[in-house]
């Protein structure tokens, strides 16, 4: 694990330096027949100097002002070429002259007269000029100038800020063969740039409005932050016209940086999940005051604006950004994760290209004339991260669509249970008022009807009436009451359990009688049900059968056999006896007794079946589900 | 007092069946001595002929209500006592619970129009060991008084169902919308018989299905009618403990 860490950084550090070196080799040196020897006077005027002032000195370019330290108040120098055009100059290509590098706005005269301030030639011959910085400056010579023999070359230089100024070699040639030298450096230089700040804004932006669109997720916010905050940078570092004066820009380059980096150092906090809230507001308050103070630094004291912006400022946003950096560090060697690689190798390479640009902004130790490196590796490092946040942002939609889901799902489930609780709730009430009610009308029973018929049955029977037709009828009056109360039963869900009290009254008759009970339930799941209703019509029908079979049939066996038939779900009950049997219509009796049987049948959907002959008789009852 | 608290375990069932021969001798009658207590005179003829037609049985006395049923009671100390619930002075139970108090306290069988499951089972909890109904044949009531002696109790499926619905289980938290009463601490096996008769097996279905001869199954379910009644009896004990009525120091 450790080994594997140790070579991913190792790997890293292989990429650190393979980005400087490429980027050194990005800029290279210049031609070798550049013109590396000139003629230097340092001026406090932009008005044309005497070629005969004896300040003027010889110097090696490039020329960096801040080489010196007599130079470092420096606004306006002079630089001054003698130079003679060959005999056959080609009047259709034209002479130029191509300077490698410059800062930071520059005017060339030759002879006296006015050539150019860089890239476009129609401009006005003013002190403002072009800002070059870092950028190359091609000047095509006009066909009158370009006459056979000695010409005087001045360039004016003016520094922005003060003493900042420096001067590259310069390349002379024809047009033709200086354009598209000129014309690659100045990619590199610029439009690579500005196609990045682009680039940067265009992802920015959108990421911006998602980042407010969902404020708890506020990583996509500081990190757009960043990516407006840099792609100002660049804009200020490589738009050559901008309408403000160039403190208010020196100003907002010591702002903007600084407030990329608070945003990175935020943005590395949300994306690791750190939550420091006191540290951030801390940093915000810092960068609001550092505006502030800078702002009154140029108001008060422009000439020292820079001391203050890019040797201070900057440097010190720089300095901070190596917190992030530790952090970035530390989580990639403790979590190993692969977005904390990624971070590893692109975050820390910009922090190191960042402290480079430091060291050379303020010339400590890195030569100045070569630029920023930094806003080289910005515009990948941020389509990399984009793309990071673009996936982590997809999963985090899909995340929380998936828990939509599941918590629509469980709002359902939850709608369910609480619906069938309320069913059975409602159930049970009904079950308690019909509980209630079946107990009032039982007690009523007890001590009313009931009581009644048991105490003139046993009148009857004492009076040795026992057999009439009368005590006979109170029996089965009697009989019937109990089904019905029993029917009634709260808790009698299923067939089977109903037919208990029926079971033990009947047998308990059977053995009076000397007769046999076969019951027979096995095919009768425990579960099986019937409406109230249904019970107490099955319950009579089958104390009608035994009733008849009691009474009519001298028989020695009375079976009952239920059954449900699989799949079906039909069940049947057979009532057979081993009786003398009748024939449908033979005696009053039966007749009575089947029609009202087959009426209760019919009166829950079952259909009913009479078999009888002299050896017995079979009825059967099925009942469709 | 002392007779109210006690719980009446099976070693006393049998310690009482002894002591109910080692009486017989004594008296010289292997008779069951049974008192009738029951309101309807008709209804109290009839089942009064049932006993006394029966060789085994002797009526010792009958009472149609409360009052003379206690005289009685103290009088005759009958073997078993049929009880009618609803009498003009009282309710059965109350003579069932003053029976309890006896020193050899008679078995008390409720007589029922309907042997519905609410009158049976208040019947039980005062201490009542079978039921039988009104309109029951002389065979099936002088059976059942047998039965009775013999160590048996009839329970339904409806008194079933209702046991195992009314009373909570011991584990069960209470449940303020129902007013159930903690259900004794039955066996597995008195649980699994009850289920059995809730679902309207017969004694000899769920003998067979348990695999115990039906006298186990009948021993079983007078033990739920004991535990039934030893849980009132211990529910009653309680109120009155925080009634003040007796002292919980014995």
């Amino acid at each position: 694990m450790l080994a594997q860490r140790t070579f991913y950084l190792l790997l890293i550090a292989l990429f650190w330096l393979a980005s400087f070196a490429f980027l050194a080799r990005l800029h290279a040196a210049p031609p070798e027949q550049a013109i590396t020897q000139m003629q230097f006077l340092p001026s406090n005027s932009s008005t044309l100097p005497a070629l005969d002032n004896p300040e003027w000195q010889p110097v090696t370019l490039p020329h960096v002002w801040s080489d010196s330290g007599t130079l470092d108040q420096l606004q306006f120098g002079w630089y001054r070429y003698s130079l003679e055009w060959p005999q056959a100059v080609d009047p259709h290509t034209g002479g130029a002259l191509l300077i490698w590098q410059l800062s930071m706005y520059a005017q060339l005269y030759l002879d006296g007269q006015w050539l150019g301030d860089g890239g476009a030639m129609n401009s006005r011959p003013d002190q403002s000029g072009v800002r070059n910085e870092f950028r190359p400056m091609l000047v095509t010579v006009p066909q009158p100038m370009l006459t056979p023999g000695r010409h005087e070359l001045l360039i004016l230089l003016r520094a922005q800020p003060r003493g900042s100024g420096f001067m590259g070699p310069m390349v002379r040639g024809t047009a033709a063969t200086l354009e598209p030298v000129y014309h690659q450096r100045f990619l590199l230089k610029t439009t690579y740039l500005q196609l990045g700040a682009v680039l940067i804004a265009a992802i920015a932006l959108p990421m911006g409005l998602l980042g407010l669109w969902r404020p708890h997720d506020s990583v996509y916010f500081w990190f757009a932050a960043f990516g407006l905050m840099f792609a100002m940078n660049t804009a200020i570092l490589t738009v050559s016209h901008l309408p403000f004066s160039g403190v208010f820009l020196d100003w907002l380059f010591a702002v903007t940086i600084n407030l990329a980096l608070v945003s990175v150092l935020i943005f590395v906090h949300r994306f690791l999940s750190m939550r420091k809230p006191r540290l951030e507001r801390l940093l915000l308050k810092a960068s609001l005051l550092g505006a502030v103070t800078l702002a009154l630094v140029a108001w008060l004291d422009p000439a020292n604006l820079h001391i203050w912006s890019r040797a201070g400022w900057c440097t010190a946003s720089v300095i901070m950004a190596v917190y992030p950096g530790v952090m970035i560090f530390r989580a990639y060697w403790h979590r190993g994760a692969s977005s904390g690689f990624v971070l590893m190798l692109m975050g820390t390479l910009m922090l190191l290209l960042g402290i480079r640009d430091v060291l050379a902004i303020n010339h400590w130790w890195v030569s100045p004339v070569e630029g920023y490196w930094t806003h080289y590796s910005v515009p990948i490092t941020f389509l990399v991260f984009s793309y990071i946040l673009f996936r982590r942002f997809h999963q985090a939609l899909q995340e929380s669509e998936t828990l939509n889901r599941e918590l629509v799902d469980r709002v359902r489930e939850r709608e369910r249970d609480i619906e069938a609780k309320h069913a059975q709730l409602r159930e049970g009430e009904r079950q308690r008022d019909l509980s209630a009610e079946r107990e009032r009308i039982l007690l009523d029973m007890h001590d009313g009807m009931g009581g009644t018929l048991i105490s003139t049955l046993s009148r009857l029977e004492s009076d040795g009436e026992g057999d009439s037709i009368a005590a006979q009828s109170m029996r089965s009056a009697m009989a019937d009451l109990r089904l019905l109360l029993f029917s009634l039963e709260p808790n009698a869900a299923t067939l089977r359990a109903s037919f208990a009290m029926l079971r033990d009254r009947l047998s308990a008759q059977c053995d009076d009688a000397g007769l046999q009970l076969h019951w027979d339930a096995r095919g009768l799941p425990d579960d099986y049900q019937l409406e109230r209703h249904e019970t107490l019509q099955l319950m009579r029908i089958v104390q009608e059968a035994f009733t008849n079979v009691l009474k009519h049939a001298d028989a020695g066996v009375f079976g009952v056999h239920m059954s449900v038939d699989e799949p079906s779900a039909i069940l049947h009950v057979r009532l057979e006896d081993d009786g003398c049997g009748f024939a449908d219509d033979a005696s009053a009796g039966h007749g009575v007794g089947l029609r009202s049987m087959r009426t209760r049948a019919a009166s829950f959907n079952a259909s009913l079946k009479v078999n009888s002959t002299a050896a017995g008789t079979t009825i059967t009852l099925s009942k469709p589900a | 007092m002392e007779a109210l608290v006690h719980h009446r375990e099976d070693h006393g069932q049998l310690l009482l069946r002894v002591a109910w021969v080692v009486r017989a001798h004594e008296h010289g009658r292997l008779s069951y001595r049974v008192l009738l207590v029951e309101d309807d005179p008709h209804t109290r003829e009839r089942l009064a002929r049932s006993v006394r037609e029966h060789a085994e049985l002797a009526l010792v006395g009958q009472a149609e209500n409360c009052a003379q049923a206690l005289a009685l009671m103290h009088q005759h100390h009958p073997d078993a006592m049929l009880v009618d619930l609803g009498l003009p002075d009282g309710h059965g139970t109350d003579l069932i619970r003053a029976a309890e108090k006896l020193d050899v306290a008679p078995l008390c069988m409720v007589i029922t129009a309907f042997g519905d499951e609410k009158h049976v089972i208040d019947a039980i909890t005062a201490g009542a060991c079978a039921y039988v109904l009104k309109d029951a044949s002389a065979r099936e009531i002088t059976q059942a008084i047998l039965d009775m002696r013999a160590g048996g109790s009839p329970i339904s499926a409806a008194v079933a169902r209702y046991v195992l619905a009314h009373f909570r289980n011991g584990s069960k938290p209470a449940d303020a919308n129902h007013d159930e009463v903690d259900r004794p601490d039955f066996s597995e096996r008195e649980n699994q018989v009850l289920q059995l008769v809730a679902k309207g097996y017969s004694y000899q279905e769920i003998a067979d299905g348990l695999d115990l001869s039906i006298n186990t199954v009948r021993e079983h379910i007078r033990k739920i009618y004991r535990k039934l009644a030893v849980r009132s009896r211990g529910a009653a004990v309680y109120e009155a403990q925080a009634l003040g009525l007796i002292s919980s120091q014995p």
